[in-house]
């Protein structure tokens, strides 16, 4: 069995830079950074660069990290503004078919071989879902994102940002409202 | 407080995540229990992000993270050699930094210690390391000049009432002596060696080969002693003494070229190396 290095000790290789170190760090927080790129932008493609984007931000950016937050907490920042500013150097673009991941798996929950109706029914509120998170701007995505989906509290986003609480605040009113007309369809249905 | 249904939905998020006033969210809780539609909303809203949250993110397959990987690391092999150096430097920084600490100086003795010392070694660099010096600048200039002559001709002239009128050819070797308007030839440098000027004093250090006949039938040959080494100094130059570089022993005029300012004086002709240095200048 490997032994298992802190993320602390990651660190420090790294500053003293030893690129295996990263790639540890890559091993344990892919998943990580993928899944929160992906909520943000939309888009497997887009999501895969940011996570480049992101441990190379990580390697070139060592010697900044002062150890103020966890390891991890500083990476997922650096994910959620690489997402960010990926969106604002590409544009708004046209949204992208749902299909643009052909080679994912299938989560879990909706593997249900069992049930071919409840299958499809649970993809169209997928993709009924994933298209509403898109008709928001990145800025209110990713606040609804950070706080309903990974259960931050405004504090913590406002640092992520790098904006105020009562933005926060404002920006998740503001995407929950315009969210809740979107699925109305779909609420009505009692879904 | 009374609240209408417009005033309760500024506040239904905050509502549903528990972030208001307890006396708010009593006023809200009891505009709710009376107001259908508003509680509809809540309603809608908490399913609304129910759903964002059952939103799952589709896992792309282990060999796309090693392709994402291979991508970082060759992107990184060309951060790498700047990287490398930067995390060199500053590991250094932080040793100097614990041995400050160590000492008790504060940081911002500290940077103003760093600073000084890269300022003194900016300097030393620009100064000392990069910049040669007057005798390199005169050296290399004759070097060069005569490297492109097709007779390249070193020359010293000194004032008429000087008794040691020399001129030297540094390439085919001529150490000949001026006597009114005549060269006659003393010797044959083989190899210049250096070219100093100090205190109005030009010092060449070659080694000069007496058995060399000179060329040309104005010139006299010599007598053939040898000579292995001989340092052609104490010439007493004064101004407006000059020294000369020409494809024949006669001086010419010459356009300025870019290369004075050095402190001397250098000119070229269009169809030769040829250079003439104000000695006085370079004092």
């Amino acid at each position: 069995m490997e032994e298992f290095v802190s993320d602390t000790t990651l660190i420090e290789n790294l500053l003293e830079g030893n690129v295996e170190a990263l790639g540890v760090l890559f091993e344990r927080y892919r998943h990580m950074v993928y899944n929160v790129a992906y909520r943000i932008t939309r888009s497997h493609h887009d999501a895969s660069d940011v996570t480049q984007e992101t441990f190379i931000k990580v390697f070139k950016s060592i010697s900044r990290f002062r150890g103020e937050s966890n390891v991890e907490t500083w990476i997922y920042r650096i994910a959620v503004n690489s997402a960010l500013n990926h969106l604002r150097k590409m544009g708004r673009r046209k949204e992208e078919p749902l299909d643009d991941v052909p080679e994912v798996e299938i989560p879990p929950t909706e593997r249900s071989s069992d049930d071919p109706e409840r299958y499809l029914e649970r993809r169209e509120i997928r993709r009924a879902i994933s298209q509403a998170m898109r008709k928001l701007s990145p800025e209110h995505r990713a606040v609804v994102v950070l706080h309903d989906v990974e259960g931050l509290t405004h504090a913590e986003i406002s640092k992520i940002l790098g904006c105020s609480e009562g933005t926060v605040k404002s920006r998740l009113h503001y995407a929950r409202r315009k969210l809740r007309r979107i699925l109305k369809p779909l609420l009505d249905m009692g879904v | 407080m009374k609240l209408k249904c417009r005033t309760v939905e500024g506040f239904l998020s905050e509502y549903i995540d528990g972030d208001l006033s307890p006396e708010l969210h009593a006023a809200i809780s009891a505009h709710l229990s009376g107001c259908e539609r508003c509680r509809r909303e809540v309603k809608e809203l908490r399913r609304t992000i129910d759903l964002v949250k059952e939103d799952e993110v589709p896992i792309p397959p282990e060999s796309h993270f090693d392709r994402l990987w291979s991508g970082i690391t060759a992107e990184l092999e060309e951060v790498d050699v700047h990287t490398g150096l930067k995390l060199y430097l500053l590991r250094g920084l932080r040793s100097v930094k614990e041995a400050l600490e160590m000492w008790g100086i504060s940081w911002k003795i500290k940077y103003a210690a760093v600073t000084l010392v890269l300022i003194l070694l900016s300097l030393l660099v620009d100064r000392t390391l990069f910049r040669p010096s007057v005798d390199e600048i005169l050296f290399n200039t004759i070097q060069r000049s005569l490297s492109s002559a097709k007779t390249p001709f070193l020359a010293i002239e000194v004032p008429r009432y000087s008794n040691r009128p020399i001129t030297a050819d540094y390439k085919t070797g001529l150490i000949v002596r001026k006597d009114e308007g005549r060269f006659q030839v003393m010797g044959v440098m083989i190899n210049l060696k250096s070219v100093q000027i100090k205190d109005g004093v030009l010092t060449l250090v070659g080694d000069i080969d007496l058995s060399k006949p000179p060329e040309g039938d104005d010139l006299p040959r010599s007598d053939g002693i040898p000579a292995p080494e001989l340092k052609l100094k104490d010439i007493a130059l004064s101004s407006p003494s000059r020294v000369w570089l020409s494809d024949s022993p006669k001086p010419r005029e010459g356009k300025l070229s870019e290369e004075s300012g050095l402190r001397s004086m250098i000119y070229t002709d269009t169809d030769a190396a040829f250079a003439n240095i104000s000695i006085g200048d370079l004092n």
